[in-house]
């Protein structure tokens, strides 16, 4: 267990070498992650799509509803904020996602309670279904079936954890946000921002190696 | 305290690690998107965008849409402000009707009080002109002043 929740506050004087390794190795990570600002509304949303799909699919583990969820959030960012400037298109595009994933997880949530109640409950959310899947076309199957696999593990580590943590988790870290839009976006301050990815992480590092 | 630093820098390391890995993991995922659900998103974003120009089409035309009905109101109100004063005029006859008759009414009620002489003399009025401009009836008229 760490002693602090925020990571920032870590470095001191005797490690001031290693720190700024690691400071160097984050930054590389940050310009890995940074991208352009889209100039127009539909190239943002072009920029943004799959990546938005992939994580509501990680937050809903339905890519149906993870597709409707990243729809609605096109839809109400085109209808309510492309007169915006394009510098505020990603905090608030990833709110109106975050916002709705979280509405269909309580819509989900009551639905369940009112199949146990009604004696009507699968136990499995509707998992006897065979999921259809795309056929592979890629030039390496093992590879793609590999990298499905590890995501597959990785969206399991991440749904596994309390759903403030699951949010700085993927809006910082996979899709890159700085910590004030991934603040914006939750719709809290930075400090807690740090807390709950840092708490993510801690609970990730564990899992670390199912994911490889 | 060497400890302490030692497992903080771990655990930076362990962070830095969790979230390369995560993101290579994520990356390669988002690259590998099969191409129905790559399909579905660009029409979504499609749909989003058709939605997006139908609202700014409203956006432009409700404006006009209502200054239009703002102008035919107005015109309307203007057209129908003749019709609202002839009313009042109408008003106005009728209720001076009354008035009217009133006043024939005394006239008629002060026609009878008249004497029966008097109207004679009103009908007859170039004879008694006539008669007073007589040098006899003058005179008499002097003499009797005398």
């Amino acid at each position: 267990m760490r002693e602090t929740t925020d990571a920032e506050s870590i470095p001191e004087k005797g490690v001031a070498m290693n720190v700024t390794a690691l400071d160097a190795g984050s930054a590389a990570a940050a310009v890995d992650v940074a991208r352009p600002v889209a100039s127009t509304i539909e190239a943002f949303l072009a920029s943004v799509e799959r990546r938005a799909w992939r994580i509501a699919e990680i937050a809903l583990r339905d890519p149906d509803e993870a597709l409707d969820a990243v729809q609605d959030a096109m839809l109400r960012l085109v209808k309510h904020y492309s007169g915006k400037p394009a510098e505020e298109w990603p905090p608030l595009f990833w709110g109106i996602l975050r916002r709705r994933i979280t509405d269909l997880q309580r819509r989900r949530t009551v639905r369940n309670r009112i199949l146990v109640w009604s004696g009507r409950a699968t136990g499995n959310e509707g998992e006897e279904l065979p999921a259809w899947e795309a056929p592979d076309m890629g030039p390496d199957p093992a590879r793609a079936l590999a990298s499905r696999q590890a995501f597959a593990a990785m969206s399991a580590a991440i749904r596994a954890l309390p759903r403030r943590q699951q949010q700085a988790f993927m809006l910082r870290v996979l899709e890159g946000l700085d910590v004030a839009d991934t603040a914006k976006a939750m719709g809290c301050s930075d400090g807690s921002v740090k807390t709950h990815l840092s708490r993510a992480l801690d609970a990730l590092r564990r899992q670390l190696e199912d994911w490889r | 305290m060497n400890t302490i630093h030692e497992n903080s820098i771990n655990g930076l390391r362990g962070d830095h690690e969790v979230e390369s890995h995560a993101r290579a993991i994520f990356r390669s995922a988002c690259e590998n998107t099969d191409s129905y659900h790559t399909l579905r998103l660009g029409l979504a974003r499609r749909k989003a965008m058709n939605a997006g120009a139908a609202r700014s089409r409203v956006r432009i035309w409700a404006p006009l849409a209502g200054t239009v009905a703002c102008c035919a109101l107005v015109a309307g109100v203007l057209w129908m402000r003749p019709a609202a004063r002839v009313a009042p005029t109408a008003n106005i006859v009728a209720s001076s009707a009354p008035i009217v008759s009133g006043q024939q009414a005394e006239s008629e009620d002060l026609t009878p009080e008249l004497g029966s002489s008097q109207t004679e003399m009103v009908q007859d009025l170039d004879f008694y002109r006539w008669l007073a401009s007589q040098p006899a009836v003058a005179s008499a008229r002097n003499g009797g002043a005398r």
